[in-house]
């Protein structure tokens, strides 16, 4: 049984459609991210299944029980689940303490057993002996602590994060996200993350779900998404690299295509059919061509910048209009100089 | 002579130094020190003693407290339920509704105590009409301490909706999102996130109910006078009306005690607002719970009730003023505009339209200049001095009316300095409190305008060259314009319709509206009085009413709602 299933869902505000025939399954334990650009409709989906938003049309399901459908609505406070808002939402006029045993009080337990579970959450996530202190005396990444701390509290099968690490900075996050898997990993809670990060995606996520202006563009593991990019969205925005034109010639087998890059003929896998289609090329996916032999591509140096283990160049690709890729060279050539580059890899998506 | 580029600087502060200085902060040190003189025999705070050793001091004190704290209960039920109505719940008319419970506010205590006199008493028009009212020769209910409970209170209760909806305002919509996630339901939610987090601001909204009840006197004078309920405020009133200018010694001594309960009050305030500051006010606002099935009743109860405490009041004055004569039964056949006319052929009448219109005219362009050059020197040039002066400038708006107005007797009745005239006996000593009372009205909406200016507008002028006045009338005046007419419009409107001050400061010749309508009632001509109600209300309103569409509009800070 799957932990959440989303079936047609539609979300309007008005007459904006925020969200379009958003069809997902999660099994239990993943961890989910729902990843991108702002806009696109992710913090809506989390709060429809929060309960915090109604659809307007579909239907919701979690733990094999409907929670919103036509005919079907179960509020917030009855779904059983743990949430870590952007702000944190910390209630200013109640201890940390106070704070984490909330949701344990309106459950109706109270006395000692209550400050056991508070205190187990609190050490569990690093924040013993802090439960007297109150919210606006805490640093950042202890109030996102105590906000985990509150979710973690009354073990819900599913855990709700929207963008929880955007206001820290960048040194806490990292280590906020060691923290996040390793919690993840010890109690085995389903954790739906929204981010319009994807390198956060990319480290957290066991599954990561591609939005773009109301729907799905690809759910998959952050390696198919790097390396099998459905549609150019992804391929631009979950990871570095480019995408370019290019034409199939033929299919050589169910993941090899024959392409023609700009002149160039090459086998590269891919699902794309016969005809105008598109290459997403990542750093990796290109390297230096060896003296002597017909470059796949032209690139001209528009920038370098040193980076300690080699140097990160920016390569203006003339033949596609000036679109760059970066490279890592070992020495920096010159701004303007010329590199030819042989293409290894990369996947041909449709157009 | 090139005049130094600080020049233009120095003359202002200098001019706000005269005003705050001499008009607003010299009366109530006066007062302070007059109050404290020792008495005859030369005993150290002799005079304190002696006035606190007769009966009727401590008596009044006595019901200034029972009024001032049953009147803040009667806020803070209305006042706080007020606002939950219109914060938490998804009634339908919540703007109006907004409108008609702020109403009590912008009516002048004297005109909302003779609205519900001529509501509830036996020759009240409306209760006539409909069989009600009480017989003939029995005293009105409302002349008697609990009536001047329930006026005040309903007077003051917009207070605390105001501070409870600012409250409410920045309790952002997670904090309640994160309550029902954690499983609470409604009730668990609204008593142990909303209530607590609102708490600071209605019980702030409280301690400013109280302290205007502390120093109102409109209230007492019309229903405490006949009822022979005296209060602090009617007591000085009558003593320094009975025994003129040679009791202000002794007068200043019964005020000295609404200082320190004002003080006490807006102490009260300070700490409790002091401990909401960290509310996060970025977050979304709260959306309003439905109220489902539940929700029609709620609307008719609700708009029953506000109704009957904002509109039935002001029905009962214009019946009152339609009425030919006092006791003559209102109906079409009887329906009479002779008390309007009345307005307009009575001299002192019209001497009094002439002399507060002139007075809160002269008071709110004066008082709005002088906030549009302070608020410049104090937010964008962030000048010592003009902030110390911005400070001082609260005091005589915080200190109950009455006491500035004896404050500003005792430093102008003796001849001025150099000129060698005594105000005292003309329209300028009224000018004079109306400028110290009224300034913080319109500093208030011109600062916050000028807070949210980039001082850096103001900088980049200078670094061009610009000298202060260039600077303040090119780069300034276009952001701030709407903010200072919102001021000058409140101060208008609270100058024209004000009793506390004038009634102690006005002689033949020199009458405001406010006083007309007090000695109308006190003479018992009541219709009359009415019908001048009904006006100064309509003017008011009118007031009201484009000083909202210019807040609204273009200084969203001097918005009343």
């Amino acid at each position: 049984m799957d932990q959440i299933t989303l079936r047609q869902i539609n979300k309007r505000f008005g007459n904006t459609a925020v969200l379009q025939d958003v069809t997902l399954s999660v099994e239990p334990s993943t961890f989910l991210a729902l990843l991108g650009p702002s806009g696109c409709g992710k913090t809506t989906l989390l709060r429809l299944i929060a309960g915090l938003e109604r659809p307007t049309s579909g239907e919701i399901e979690i733990a094999g029980r409907v929670v919103a459908g036509p005919d079907h609505w179960v509020e917030t406070e009855a779904r059983k689940l743990g949430m870590v808002f952007q702000s944190y939402a910390l209630w200013p006029h109640m201890s940390v303490a106070e704070n984490v045993g909330f949701g344990l009080s309106v459950r109706g337990m109270h006395g000692r057993e209550r400050a056991a579970r508070v205190e187990a959450a609190l050490a569990m996530v690093g924040l013993e002996g802090l439960g007297s202190r109150r919210p606006p005396e805490l640093s950042g990444g202890q109030r996102q602590r105590t906000a985990l701390a509150r979710c973690l509290v009354t073990e819900p099968e599913l855990i709700l994060l929207d963008e929880p690490l955007a206001n820290l900075d960048p040194h806490l996050r990292e280590s906020m996200q060691a923290e996040f898997r390793r919690i993840h990993r010890k109690t085995g809670t389903t954790f739906v993350f929204v981010t319009h990060d994807q390198a956060e995606a990319m480290a957290l996520a066991d599954r990561v779900a591609v939005m773009n202006a109301g729907r799905i563009e690809q759910l998959g593991t952050p390696q198919e998404l790097y390396g099998q990019p459905a549609t150019r969205m992804v391929a631009e925005f979950f990871g570095k690299g480019v995408v370019l034109p290019v034409d199939v010639a033929a299919r050589l087998d169910d993941r090899t295509r024959r392409v023609s890059l700009g002149g160039v003929t090459l086998d590269l896998p891919g699902v794309a059919a016969v005809g105008a289609a598109q290459l997403s090329l990542r750093p990796e996916n290109v390297v230096p061509a060896a003296a002597g032999l017909r470059p796949h591509l032209v690139g001209r140096v528009v920038d370098t910048s040193f980076r300690g283990a080699d140097h990160l160049v920016t390569l203006a690709l003339e033949q596609f209009g000036g679109k760059t890729i970066g490279l890592g060279m070992a020495a920096a050539p010159e701004p303007g100089a010329r590199v030819d580059l042989a293409v290894t890899g990369g996947w041909v998506l449709p157009a | 002579m090139r005049w130094p580029s600080q020049s233009g600087e120095v003359f202002l502060l200098a001019g706000l130094c005269l005003y705050v200085l001499v008009v607003g902060v010299m009366p109530l040190g006066r007062l302070l020190i007059e109050a404290l003189r020792p008495g005859e025999d030369g005993q150290a705070f002799g005079i304190l003693f002696d006035v606190w050793q007769s009966r009727a001091a401590p008596r009044a004190l006595g019901n200034t407290m029972i009024a001032s704290v049953g009147a803040t209960m009667v806020s803070l039920l209305i006042g706080g339920l007020g606002a939950a109505v219109l914060h938490l719940t998804d009634i339908r008319g919540r703007t109006a509704l907004g409108f008609l419970l702020l109403l009590p506010m912008l009516i002048p205590p004297q005109i909302s105590a003779l609205a519900w006199i001529e509501l509830t008493g036996p020759s009240s028009p409306l209760l006539r009409l409909a069989g009600l009212a009480p017989p003939p020769g029995t005293a009105n209910p409302l002349y008697s301490m609990g009536g001047i409970i329930w006026v005040m209170g309903l007077e003051h209760a917009p207070l605390v909706m105001l501070a409870t909806l600012t409250s409410l305002r920045a309790l952002p919509r997670d904090l309640v999102e994160a309550a029902s996630v954690s499983g609470a339901r409604r009730t668990a939610i609204l008593w142990r996130i909303v209530l607590p987090l609102a708490r600071p601001g209605l019980l702030a909204g409280g301690a400013l109910a109280f302290v205007a009840a502390i120093g109102n006197f409109g209230v007492p004078a019309l229903l405490g006078i006949p009822g022979r309920v005296t209060v602090l405020t009617t007591l000085i009133y009558q003593r320094l009306t009975g025994f003129g200018p040679s009791a202000l010694a002794q007068v200043a001594s019964l005020s000295l005690v609404l200082v320190l309960l004002a003080a006490a009050g807006l102490l009260l305030r300070w700490l409790l607002l002091r401990r909401t500051s960290y509310l996060d006010r970025t977050g979304q606002p709260l959306d309003p719970f439905a109220l489902g099935r539940f929700r029609l009743p709620m609307e008719c109860v609700v708009w029953l009730l506000v109704l009957l405490i904002s509109v039935l009041p002001l029905l009962a004055l214009i019946a009152s003023a339609l009425v030919p004569a006092l006791g003559v039964r209102l109906s079409v056949a009887t329906l009479s505009l002779d008390n309007f006319g009345f307005l307009f052929s009575n001299a002192a009448l019209r001497r009094a339209f002439t002399n507060s219109f002139l007075l809160a005219g002269a008071a709110a362009l004066i008082s709005a200049l002088a906030s549009f050059i302070l608020g410049y020197l104090t937010t964008v040039r962030r000048n010592a001095l003009a902030r110390l002066l911005d400070l001082l400038a609260d005091a005589p708006y915080a200190v109950p009316g009455t006491v500035l107005a004896l404050g500003v007797i005792m430093v102008f009745l003796p001849p001025l300095p150099v000129f060698g005239v005594s105000l005292y006996g003309t329209a300028w000593i009224i000018l004079v409190a109306y400028l110290a009372r009224f300034l913080p009205l319109a500093l208030r909406p011109v600062a916050a305008s000028y807070a949210t200016m980039d001082p850096a507008l103001d900088e980049a002028g200078q670094i061009l060259g610009a000298r202060v006045p260039r600077r303040l009338v090119q780069l300034s005046l276009p952001s701030v314009l709407p903010a200072t007419i919102a001021g000058a419009l409140l101060v208008f409107m609270s100058a024209f319709n004000e009793l506390t001050l004038s009634a102690l400061l006005w002689s033949t010749g020199t009458e405001t509206l406010g006083v007309m309508v007090f000695f109308l009632q006190y003479e018992g001509n009541s219709p009359a009085a009415s019908a001048l109600a009904t006006v100064v209300v309509a003017v008011t309103l009118a007031v009201a009413l484009l000083l909202e569409v210019t807040a609204r509009r273009f200084a969203p800070s001097a918005s009343l709602l």
